[in-house]
């Protein structure tokens, strides 16, 4: 990073969405088949409670984040990550709004299959 | 050749099409279904077929699609409705047969001369068989056989209670075309049959009855008018139902008429559903009857109407192709499975019908084998829901010490999983990687006991993992062993107490006896309802149920589990215990917190405040 003075402190990327680009067609069709989704909290008991991401770096809860917020989930390693799913429900027994987290990994793994096979694994 | 197609008639040639097209199309799929089988499933059929494995599938064909022995066990007006159709038309065919070649004394001609045999020659066997049994008595008798399932089948139309079924099977529209022809072609072969008869003045207490009514409705008065005229156009309608049952059958329920026989011939060779033989799944979906046999016993037919997810569905939509999502709405309880009159192996077509998208292959499983660098007896495995009901795991340790074993607890922080979640929801590859990470700590640990305290994590232990020299037990049967070697001592208190069985470790693994006999061991009074074991709803074979459905099977199946007013229900498995807590009015613990109360001589009831009661009715009425 030439020219940058180094604080001592890294900063994020600009966490606003960008409207032109962003493309929630994937939130929209998840909402679809899984309609309880819309109840989520965004709470992370889930991720919280969830095995796989003990061993990967795998996050359940900030995954529906993006995907809901329309970020970019491609760019990142999620779907290749969600093959570490255990699909062992969990997170679905601890979720406080009671959503199919199971079926939505299974869904979201679905719709992402193409992404996955082009990103190398973890 | 003219006298090989002698007599002859051109209404037979409908008759023969329809037949013929039946022929080739099985024959075409008899081709493929033993070619899209696997190099190891040809194998069995290879070296079993000349063995007296066939002799036995001979013997089940009898008895299964002739007699329909399964289905009188279930019910029995359904089995007589069955048996009589397909027992009676095959005594009808075989009966003709014998009579044509008797009194034509030709064993090869064309099969529509034994079909047709009565309108050929309506009179040798005639008139003494009248009285005395012939081939006219039993051709009629077993006519009235056919006509009397036949009944039976138009009352189960409109009325299937009667036939002991709460809901018949919904059909498509050439289902429809293929059971009307059914239902015609027995009426109107009587009508035939009794025409030719009465015509000639033959026939048996049926036919010839008839026939003899019918010819003096029209003449009162001799040779006033005759029966002849209508004999050959009637002749001509029983050919045209017979086309239009024969064009449309293998398109319908009724190509299990033959698919269910091979069916039988390949299982007794011991192929099964898998992946690598999908001519063997093709077979079993032509083989299902469509009898709805499947759907009464399926809770979701209450919990979650109008979605057809039931087995009977389900098999149609994938012989179709059709594409739907029902698949992931089953809850592979089994209930279907277990009285399938046809024995489809419909959990594991289940599996194969949810694609595999390699998950779970990509997490590595830590466990803690030979921690403190000894190898113990026993490796006890919670399973990850247990972690979510920590109180079982704390009762499991207890008992461990208490009864002073030596053992080793491989999960403690809950990150091991069974891999049964994913074999469950399709995911074959990613289930099998972690079979084998696991099977292999297992064996490492050198355990010679591994006791596991969730079904789940039983049945896979059981069924996929080789474990050579390891014996695995489910909680409830170690327990039921310690008290009965002296190890531990449980007293039987006065409570009255109901046990769920959960249907993975009662249907799906067997386990039947020992829970029922530690109830007996700790409770004065067993109301445990006699039904067979229901699902509570909180299923990992359902991804795709919501939790109000979830939820108003976990109270469908906690009514019939209450019936009896027991204090507290009793449960074998994590999932079961939390599936059915926020919505029991009565306590439920498994058997491992019931044992570990008894031992520490506590309260044998956990506390349930006031407070929880009423959330729990709240939430009961929401
Ligand atoms: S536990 Fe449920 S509500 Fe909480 S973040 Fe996960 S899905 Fe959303
Ligand atoms: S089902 Fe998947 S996301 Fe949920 S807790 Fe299990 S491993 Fe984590
Ligand atoms: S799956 Fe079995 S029980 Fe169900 S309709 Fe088919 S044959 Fe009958
Ligand atoms: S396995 Fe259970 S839930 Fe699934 S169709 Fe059969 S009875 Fe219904």
């Amino acid at each position: 990073m030439a020219g940058k003075k180094n604080f001592g402190f890294e900063r994020h990327a600009g966490r606003q969405i960008d409207l032109d680009h962003a493309d929630n067609s994937l939130a929209t069709e998840l909402a679809e088949v899984v309609s309880a989704w819309s109840a989520c909290i965004s709470c992370g008991s889930c991720a919280a409670t969830c095995p796989a991401g003990q061993n990967v770096g795998f996050n359940f809860r900030r995954l529906h984040y993006k995907i809901k917020l329309s970020l970019e989930v491609e760019t990142d390693n999620y779907p290749s990550l969600l093959t570490s799913c255990l699909l062992c429900g969990k997170c679905q027994l601890v979720c406080p709004r009671g959503i199919p987290t199971r079926y939505l990994s299974i869904q979201i793994m679905q719709k992402t299959k193409h992404y996955a096979e082009v990103i190398p694994p973890v | 050749m003219q006298k090989l197609f002698h007599p002859f008639d051109p209404f037979v040639l409908l008759f023969t099409i329809g037949f013929s097209f039946v022929g080739i199309f099985f024959l075409y799929k008899l081709i493929r279904w033993i070619e899209r089988l696997s190099d190891k499933d040809t194998e069995l059929l290879n070296n079993s077929i000349f063995t007296v494995k066939t002799w036995q599938a001979l013997k089940e064909v009898i008895w299964e699609s002739l007699l329909h022995r399964k289905i009188f066990g279930i019910n029995k007006r359904l089995g007589y409705m069955h048996m009589s159709l397909a027992f009676g038309w095959f005594m009808l065919i075989l009966i003709g047969n014998v009579e044509s070649i008797y009194y034509s004394g030709r064993f090869f001609k064309p099969i529509y001369i034994s079909v047709f045999w009565r309108f050929f020659d309506p009179g040798p066997s005639f008139p003494q068989a009248v009285y005395q049994p012939g081939f006219a008595f039993w051709m009629d008798f077993f006519l009235l056989l056919v006509l009397s399932g036949l009944a039976l089948a138009i009352i189960k139309r409109f009325r299937s209670v009667w036939l002991g079924l709460k809901q018949t099977t919904r059909q498509r529209p050439v289902d429809r075309l293929a059971l009307t022809a059914l239902w015609l072609i027995f009426p109107i072969r009587l009508l035939a049959e009794s025409a030719t008869c009465g015509a000639n003045g033959t026939g048996s207490f049926l036919t010839g009855t008839l026939g003899h009514l019918m010819s003096s409705a029209l003449s009162p008065e001799p040779s006033f008018l005759s029966l002849e005229p209508f004999v050959l156009p009637l002749w001509w309608a029983y050919s045209s139902v017979l086309l239009l049952f024969f064009v449309t059958l293998p398109f319908t329920r009724y190509a299990h008429i033959p698919s269910e026989a091979v069916l039988i011939f390949l299982r007794k060779y011991g192929i099964r559903v898998s992946r690598e033989s999908p001519g063997y799944t093709d077979l079993s979906t032509y083989s299902c009857s469509s009898c709805g046999v499947c759907i009464d016993p399926c809770q979701l037919s209450d919990a979650l109407p109008g979605r057809q997810v039931q087995s009977n569905y389900f098999v149609k939509s994938i012989r179709h192709h059709e594409h739907t999502d029902i698949q992931w709405d089953c809850m592979q309880c089994s209930r279907c499975e277990k009285v399938c009159p046809v024995g489809l192996e419909l959990m594991t077509m289940r599996q194969l019908s949810r694609t595999d998208m390699a998950m779970g292959s990509k997490s590595t499983i830590i466990g803690h084998p030979g921690r403190n660098g000894q190898a113990h007896r026993i490796l006890y495995f919670a399973g990850c829901m247990t972690h979510l009901t920590p109180s079982i795991i704390r009762s499991m340790s207890q008992i461990f010490d208490q009864a002073g074993s030596s053992w080793q607890f491989y999960d403690p922080d809950g990150l091991a999983c069974c891999g049964r979640p994913l074999k469950l929801a399709g995911q074959s590859e990613g289930a099998n990687r972690i079979k084998e990470q696991l099977q292999a700590d297992f064996l490492a640990s050198g355990a010679e006991l591994l006791v596991t305290s969730c079904p789940i994590c039983y049945r896979m232990f059981n069924e996929d993992y080789i474990l050579p020299g390891m014996k695995v037990l489910h909680h409830t049967q170690y327990i039921l062993e310690l008290i009965e070697w002296k190890r531990i001592r449980v007293d039987q208190n006065k409570l009255t107490a109901a046990y769920h069985e959960p249907c993975e470790l009662g249907r799906g693994s067997g386990v039947i006896s020992e829970p029922r006999e530690l109830m007996s061991k700790l409770y004065q009074k067993d109301t445990t309802p006699d039904i067979e074991g229901l699902c509570c709803g909180g299923s990992l074979g359902a991804p795709g149920l919501d939790l109000v459905t979830r939820r108003a099977v976990a109270r469908g199946a906690l009514g019939e589990l209450t019936s009896g007013k027991p204090d507290v229900l009793i449960t074998a498995c994590p999932l079961c215990k939390k599936t059915f807590g926020p919505v029991s009015e009565i306590p439920v613990m498994d058997f491992a917190e019931a044992v570990a109360r008894s031992l520490t001589g506590g309260s044998v009831l956990p506390e349930t405040s006031k407070s929880l009661k009423t959330r729990h009715k709240q939430q009961v009425a929401v």
